[in-house]
């Protein structure tokens, strides 16, 4: 399929090596290796099988599936939905609003939670001297609420902080802006919310 | 007739650069690396934005569908330099200071998305090839939503891209009237979700 005609194409004029007019490079970063790879959620409710399935995949100490975490976290939800449960075979009763906290104990990824959200050298921390991922809970502007994880964060030379978060939504990698005037999560994935919870990782399989 | 966007905000491209010099440095991050396949980063063009807009779950919820769409910030594709596919998506939003500034590149599905179904709404769309159209972005990421919504001066056309779910619509073309009802149903399911599983619960 050809190109589109009304998406008007432009240079965006910078060098290679040498950076940009319009401002510089990180001046410090941090990433997990390996690299942390966020599953994109199987059903449409399934964020926190998601996110606990990536994770406890990044830990390596299990053979995680979405399906078979829903399974067995859905009957330790507090006050979970009449069971029993085989989400494998039939996903559709599964496909229901989750607890991470619950999920991420199902993969041996828990470490612990606390409400509100996490400051800069603490999110540092987590991830270049734990070397374990954060997550969080993003309350929607306007209704409902997810899970996502913070796998990277760098620091440009103007002091711009950003974090790159891994999304079961789309499967991917966003970076984001963490301060300033669009600071994290106010302008997330368009619509914008608040961090509510954090949850930290531990792998519990060693 | 032509899908059409509006004109480029002044400081765009200058806060666009600063985000693509930052690209640039970041050799440790591979979904950086990956997406830009290669590219050398002086060949990498970009698009003339959209706005992307969004609506709350209550609203949706409450039967309300593209009056109550807000206009979040600005969508641009980065394009590799042969032209013919989106490398990312990159968001700019007017800050708390009044000043545009960068908020978000995400190495997504939509952006391709995006020139696949401009592409075929181009070629197969027959109000689109009769018609002035505005090009717009929608994302209900509560509901799992991803969508271009053309704005015409008499009529809206509403295509959902991957990665919505399938169960939740169509990727095809759409009048507004069809795809309002579904979204409601939607809303009211997580609506009933969130009452359900109290707490910090999330989906």
């Amino acid at each position: 399929m050809p190109f589109p005609q009304s998406l008007t194409v432009r240079p965006l004029g910078l060098t290679a090596g040498g950076g940009a007019s319009g401002g510089g490079g990180p001046v410090a970063s941090g990433t997990l290796s390996p690299p942390f790879t966020m599953q994109q959620q199987q059903q449409t409710n399934w964020c926190w099988a998601g996110v606990s399935t990536s994770v406890g995949l990044f830990f390596t100490n299990g053979s995680w599936t979405q399906c078979a975490v829903a399974t067995s976290a859905i009957p330790n939800f507090p006050s979970p939905p009449a069971g029993p449960f085989d989400c494998c075979s039939n996903a559709s009763p599964c496909n229901i609003y989750g607890y991470l906290d619950v999920a991420l104990q199902t993969t041996l990824s828990y470490g612990s939670m606390q409400s509100g959200t996490l400051g800069w050298g603490d999110l540092q921390g987590q991830i270049t001297s734990n070397h374990v991922p954060v997550c969080l809970r993003i309350a929607w502007n306007g209704g409902g609420a997810h899970f996502v994880s913070i796998c990277g964060w760098s620091v440009d030379s103007s002091g711009n902080q950003y974090v790159d978060v891994g999304d079961p939504g789309t499967g991917a990698i966003t970076t984001q802006q963490f301060n300033g005037s669009s600071a994290f999560p106010a302008t997330y994935s368009v619509v914008g919310g608040t961090w509510t919870h954090t949850y930290f990782t531990q792998n519990q399989g060693l | 007739m032509a899908i059409v966007s509006p004109t480029e905000p002044p400081q765009g491209q200058q806060v666009l650069q600063g985000v693509l010099s930052y690209l640039l440095s970041r050799n440790d991050a591979p979904w950086t690396q990956s997406a830009l396949g290669g590219a050398s980063v002086d060949q990498v063009q970009y698009t003339q934005p959209h706005m992307a807009y969004s609506i709350g779950v209550d609203a949706l919820a409450s039967g309300q569908f593209l009056d109550a769409a807000q206009p979040m910030g600005w969508r641009y594709l980065l394009i590799d330099p042969s032209g013919a596919k989106s490398l990312a998506e990159v968001y700019l939003a007017t800050g708390s200071d009044g000043n545009l500034a960068f908020s978000a590149v995400s190495y997504g599905p939509t952006g391709p998305a995006t020139v696949d179904a401009l592409s075929d709404l181009e070629q197969n769309n027959a109000s689109v090839q009769s018609s002035d159209y505005e090009l717009r972005y929608l994302q209900v990421p509560a509901l799992a939503f991803f969508a271009l919504w053309l704005h015409g001066a008499s009529d809206d056309i509403i295509r959902p891209i991957p990665p919505t779910p399938v169960t939740v619509m169509d990727p095809v073309a759409m009048a507004p009237s069809q795809v309002q009802p579904g979204l409601q149903q939607a809303a009211q399911a997580v609506q009933a979700q969130q009452t359900q599983f109290s707490g910090p619960s999330g989906g």
